[in-house]
């Protein structure tokens, strides 16, 4: 939004969206310019954060680096290193599975805690096989306040067939 | 085996697409009765001509039926999933110019950019309980659109005519909306967002990917090209 412009609008109100809708969101817009910007380090932090992609034992050494300056994921690095154990355990070779920070934050709607995706190799052509993880908040959302864990996924029947080559 | 150019059957954009093959030495013209959808290139063999409705060329071209079309990038964008995969642009004509636009009420004085759309979108959703509504028929380019500028909590309604009048009906909040004046978008009293233009559009001579030729037919096509100076 403009910072010049008008604040109250003569003109025809038309819509649903009420003029107390409109001021009432300048009235925020207010508040957040009053409020000063994150600083220079927290901004780098963040995009180093987010640029992390590397396999997985490689990048949790890089986010253990990060968590120096931002303490606040510690925890959540944590369970990322007791994940990768416990997949260990499994007999997975989770330390060499590739790892990325910003994975599905534009593409995987509601989903918003740990998400893994499944990609067939040499075939970057096709969508993942599958994709899922957490999405806790959504169960929050609709169970109004009350809350279960939840974990999810889908496999691509389609993605699925051609690479098998039964389609 | 000829070659078949699906041209617009009606009104300025053929009158426009026959100059235009016109200036390049191919007169093209209707024949028949008045009312008859037929038509032909004069003294270029093997030249077939369609009369077809713009919004079908796009489907003709994918499936194949002709070899080349002229319509509009709009409606091959949106028509066409993976356009690119299916048709090649050759030329764009200079012709048929229309904006394909996000527009908000006036009286939205909060919000001038897709970054406030979103917001509001945002609060709307909350507020009202159910997700912004963009009335529009031109689904798909919106969506993607809207994805790619990050705008999230709408929801696309159809609408097929008269699209500008949804916001004061209260069908729909926010319209995106082909536009060449923005007379119309003024009468009805909404806005351009300052980044809201999605597509800039105009007529354009397109080739099927999809349609096989034989030698002979590859020939027409290349000794049409080379005429056309493409």
């Amino acid at each position: 939004m403009k910072s010049e412009g008008p604040i109250e609008f003569e003109g025809a109100q038309i819509g649903l969206r009420s003029p107390d809708e409109v001021q009432d969101r300048i009235r925020k817009l207010k508040e957040d310019a009053a409020h000063p910007p994150i600083s220079e380090l927290q901004v780098n932090l963040l995009s180093s954060l987010l640029a992390v992609r590397d396999t997985s034992v490689l990048a949790l050494a890089q986010l253990r680096d990060i968590a120096v300056d931002m303490p606040e994921i510690s925890v959540a690095l944590d369970l990322f290193e007791t994940r990768l154990e416990a997949l260990e355990a499994k007999g997975v070779e989770a330390k060499s599975l590739e790892f990325e920070a910003s994975y599905g934050r534009t593409s995987m709607e509601y989903y918003d805690g740990f998400v893994f995706g499944f990609h067939a190799i040499g075939r970057a052509d096709l969508p993942p096989v599958a994709t899922g993880g957490r999405y806790d908040a959504l169960t929050r959302q609709l169970g109004q306040g009350a809350t279960i864990p939840a974990v999810g996924g889908v496999i691509r029947p389609d993605v699925l067939l051609q690479l098998t080559g039964d389609a | 085996m000829t070659i078949k150019l699906g041209i617009p059957s009606k009104g300025r954009l053929m009158e426009k697409t026959f100059d235009w093959f016109d200036a390049r030495g191919l007169k093209l013209m209707r024949t028949g009765a008045d009312r008859e959808y037929a038509a032909a290139a004069e003294g270029f063999d093997g030249l077939q001509l369609v009369l077809l409705s713009a919004s079908e060329i796009p489907r003709e071209l994918a499936a194949g039926r002709i070899h080349l079309g002229v319509t509009g990038t709009d409606l091959v964008q949106e028509k066409l999933p993976n356009w690119q995969q299916q048709v090649d642009a050759l030329a764009e004509m200079g012709f048929g110019h229309a904006d394909l636009i996000i527009a908000v009420p006036n009286c939205w004085v909060d919000v001038d950019t897709l970054d406030d759309l979103d917001a509001a979108a945002a609060a709307f959703r909350k507020i009202h309980g159910f997700r912004l509504r963009i009335a529009t028929k031109y689904h798909r380019l919106v969506r993607e659109f809207l994805r790619n500028a990050g705008v999230a909590d709408y929801q696309i309604v159809d609408s097929q005519g008269a699209t500008e009048g949804t916001v004061k009906n209260q069908t729909a909040e926010a319209v995106a909306d082909i536009t060449s004046s923005g007379d119309t978008l003024r009468a009805n009293h909404l806005k351009i967002l300052s980044d809201g233009l999605v597509l800039g559009s105009q007529a354009t001579l397109f080739r099927a990917k999809a349609s096989p030729l034989t030698s002979e037919a590859d020939r027409i096509l290349q000794n049409l090209l080379s005429k056309l100076s493409i």
